[in-house]
């Protein structure tokens, strides 16, 4: 194929698209002209939910929805959750709106522009997604210690055991830290800066033959910190309890101590008689 | 031709060595009473087991030898060279099965890492690590941090049997007072007195916290232990960053640098004469290094969009900043802030090296080059300027402060090179080793510096079940720069010269 014939194609693709985007612009409902639009059912963390499906979710956990819980959220095994109603207020504004969405009526599909009816209701993009901290990562621990900058003031939820002591934090009352650790391989550990109200619900505390209370937590992960002096820290909103925390009891073996009672037996003679080999020595 | 060592040498040196050995076995009552104390039956029975065995061990090799007689230079060394390494053999054996190592060479590296203050860890989740074990990590650094032979000496374990031998092979060339066993036992006195009182205040602010009093108590020993040896080990996986408390970490970065400041200037202090310590050469080099570093380490810093404002560099940059030319190893960064250039720049990391690399100061518990080989090299450059300006007839001197004013001589100028070069050198097959591995480079010249320096703030490449060819390799940096290389080099000498067949004599050949 010649190289004009070959330019010459390409040209008359590109025209044909310009086109195309030209026309898409002029007609109503097009992309540019519903950023606004209300009839998208979204709420403020972004996350699209479809109607039916939104509807079926209501009417079979009617209690979930009432606490506004996203549709991205893993919901805790077991126990109890607490939110945080001061820091949280941005989440809590967002689960108003969730509930907000859910309570009207099922709102009609959009006709797309380009594919008409002709679609997947699942597959729905929600031109009102904002590029901030709303979405959250369903991540783990040992993600948040290897984070770069892309996870910096996100939202985010991680499992994990809490491990060493409930230190209080030096400038703010009411506030301590724990630490969570990765219940994967690496015991990857991340500090969490929480309300002293939370930690109640931790009953062990992690060390040497006690496992600690594993906990869900959702909050705002900070590469480097900027109320705690660059620290990679997470600042908890919500906690809940996956599975309580346990002590396993130490038992006294007596056998286990006899090879090393007779070894040191064995050594002690060995020093007694080298004492008197060198006395006769002398 | 080198001088190899005879049946009677090794007698001798084994004889010394289960000595040591023996004193090892009274160091792991330590973690014994620990475990009976807090009734961690497992960990009790263990280290039963290992004084046991180092028993045996430790009094077998002293049979080699009834009556040793006195050390010589070179019996002294291979002592002095063996122990570090063969201690670190024997702290391994309870470590690697308390169940927290992934494989064995990773123990003996924690061992070797606990006796050197290199404070490097390779133990796996560290937080659910008894007491007892953890005691044991802590006494080895104290042991190591004071080091063996001072220890040692200071409880008369080697008799009248070459006690200044041995006491110069370690690295320690001056004495606090004219006789070594009363040098080594002003050292362990400074030690115990500084540890005890940095517990009790670290306690203090543990309790405030809210940690539980045994649990207070115990952390803030280990950490003052770890502080004033300039260890770096913790008790805690996540560090210092575990405590968030910035009066807990203004202390320890006292004790991080006390610990890093010469024995024989802490002895000048002690009797009333602080001005030693501000006329010394070594002070004003460690001044004049620092604010250069720092600064460079702020203006690198400042570029970095995540951890440029004041406080943050203030509180974890100017810690990091003396954790690292203490040689401690503590940190309140992540290594991940450290690494990916998102928190820390890269300038800033490497500029974290060369503080490393260089260190603290000599006859201290610090490793790396130490500043007063800087400050000699420095002192000789300027001797050489002057040599090339100074008409041909003039005899130019050049002196220094150090505890009292003391003339350069070739001879320290060339200790000061050899030592600086041997380190250099180490680095650089350090970084090569890493680079060979898969590393990145920056990150292999960090860790290089890291365990020969004894500096312990370690990137990644130190990791539980690493390869065996570089945690070898990171076993021997440790080990070299402990010991600063000379000890070291001519006891792999001798060994290597002892190994060789010897040659038959050429009137024997004539014959046949």
């Amino acid at each position: 194929m010649s190289r004009g014939r070959m330019t010459r194609r390409w040209g008359l693709l590109a025209v044909v698209l310009v086109g195309a985007l030209t026309l898409g612009a002029g007609l109503p409902g097009a992309w540019g002209a519903n950023l606004d639009n209300p009839d998208v059912p979204t709420d403020d963390t972004g996350v699209v939910t479809p109607a039916q499906d939104d509807n079926a979710e209501k009417q079979d956990e009617p209690a979930s929805s009432a606490e506004g819980e996203t549709p991205n959220r893993v919901a805790p095994q077991e126990g109890e959750e607490l939110e945080l109603p001061v820091e949280g207020a941005e989440g809590a504004e967002s689960e108003a709106s969730g509930d907000a969405v859910a309570g009207t009526q099922a709102p009609a599909f959009v006709t797309d522009p380009v594919f008409g009816t002709e679609r997947n209701p699942n597959n729905l993009v929600n031109p009102q997604q904002k590029p901030d901290s709303s979405f959250i990562y369903d991540t783990s621990i040992s993600a948040l210690q290897e984070a770069d900058a892309y996870l910096n003031d996100q939202t985010v939820q991680v499992v994990g055991e809490v491990v060493g002591d409930r230190l209080k934090a030096e400038f703010d009352p009411g506030y301590c830290w724990i630490v969570l650790q990765s219940n994967e391989e690496n015991y990857a550990e991340i500090p969490v800066f929480i309300t002293e109200e939370f930690t109640e619900l931790v009953d062990t505390y992690g060390s040497y033959g006690r496992k600690g209370t594993t906990l869900q937590t959702r909050g705002t992960f900070h590469l480097a910190c900027p109320e705690h002096e660059g620290l990679t820290d997470l600042h908890a909103d919500t906690v809940s309890v996956v599975e309580k925390g346990s002590i396993t009891e130490q038992v006294l073996d007596p056998n286990a101590f006899i090879p090393g009672g007779i070894l040191v037996v064995v050594g002690g003679l060995m020093i007694i008689v080298f004492h008197r080999m060198r006395e006769g020595q002398r | 031709m080198w001088q190899r060592f005879t049946l009677y040498d090794l007698r001798v040196v084994g004889h010394y060595l289960g000595t040591l050995i023996l004193f090892f076995a009274v160091l792991m009552v330590v973690p014994l009473v620990t475990a009976l104390i807090f009734q961690e039956w497992e960990p009790a029975a263990r280290y039963l087991l290992a004084i046991g065995i180092t028993m045996v061990a430790g009094c077998s090799l002293r049979f080699l030898r009834i009556e040793p007689g006195r050390l010589s230079r070179r019996q002294a060394l291979a002592v002095t060279g063996f122990a570090w390494v063969v201690l670190a053999l024997f702290a391994s054996i309870p470590l690697y099965f308390s169940g927290h190592y992934v494989t064995y060479l990773d123990a003996l590296f924690d061992g070797v890492s606990g006796l050197t203050t290199t404070g490097a860890s390779l133990v796996v989740d560290l937080d659910h690590l008894s007491y007892a074990d953890n005691m044991f990590r802590f006494a080895m650094h104290f042991l190591g941090g004071l080091g063996l032979i001072v220890v040692a000496l200071s409880f008369g374990l080697f008799g009248k049997g070459g006690g200044a031998s041995l006491f110069t092979s370690e690295g320690r060339s001056e004495h606090v007072v004219p006789n070594v066993v009363q040098t080594t036992q002003f050292i362990a006195r400074i030690t115990v007195i500084v540890v005890a009182l940095a517990t009790i205040v670290i306690t203090g602010i543990c309790l405030v916290m809210g940690m539980e009093p045994a649990r207070a108590f115990l952390n803030a020993l280990w950490v003052s232990i770890s502080g004033f040896v300039t260890g770096g080990f913790t008790p805690m996986q996540l560090s210092i960053m575990y405590y968030h408390s910035f009066p807990l970490e203004f202390i320890l970065m006292v004790l991080m640098i006390l610990g890093s400041i010469s024995f024989v200037v802490h002895a000048e202090v002690w009797k009333g004469r602080p001005s030693a310590f501000f006329k010394d050469f070594e002070t004003k080099t460690m001044v004049f290094w620092i604010a250069v570093m720092t600064l460079v380490f702020t203006a690198s810093m400042a570029s970095s969009t995540l951890f440029s404002d004041m406080l943050a560099l203030l509180r974890r940059g100017l810690f990091m900043v003396i954790s690292a030319f203490t040689t401690t190893g503590f940190q309140v960064v992540t290594v991940n802030q450290l690494t990916t250039a998102t928190a820390f720049t890269t300038g800033a990391f490497l500029t974290l090296a060369f503080i490393m690399a260089v260190g603290g100061g000599a006859g201290s518990t610090a490793g790396g080059i130490k500043f007063s080989r800087m400050g000699i090299i420095f002192k000789s450059m300027v001797s050489t300027v002057k040599e090339a300006l100074a008409p041909d007839s003039a005899r130019v001197v050049v002196a220094y402060n150090h505890l009292g004013r003391r003339t350069l001589t070739p001879e320290v100028v060339k200790e000061a090179m050899t030592v600086f070069i041997l380190f250099v050198v180490t680095y650089v097959i350090g970084t090569l080793v890493g680079i060979a591995h898969g590393f990145e480079a920056t990150e292999a010249i960090f860790e290089s510096v890291a365990m020969t320096s004894n500096g312990g703030i370690i990137t990644g490449l130190a990791t539980p079940g690493m390869a065996p060819t570089l945690e070898l390799f990171y076993i021997l940096q440790m080990w070299a720069g402990r010991l600063e290389f000379v000890t070291l080099l001519a006891l792999i000498v001798e060994v290597g010269a002892s190994l060789l067949p010897r040659r038959a004599p050429q009137s024997d050949k004539r014959r046949s």
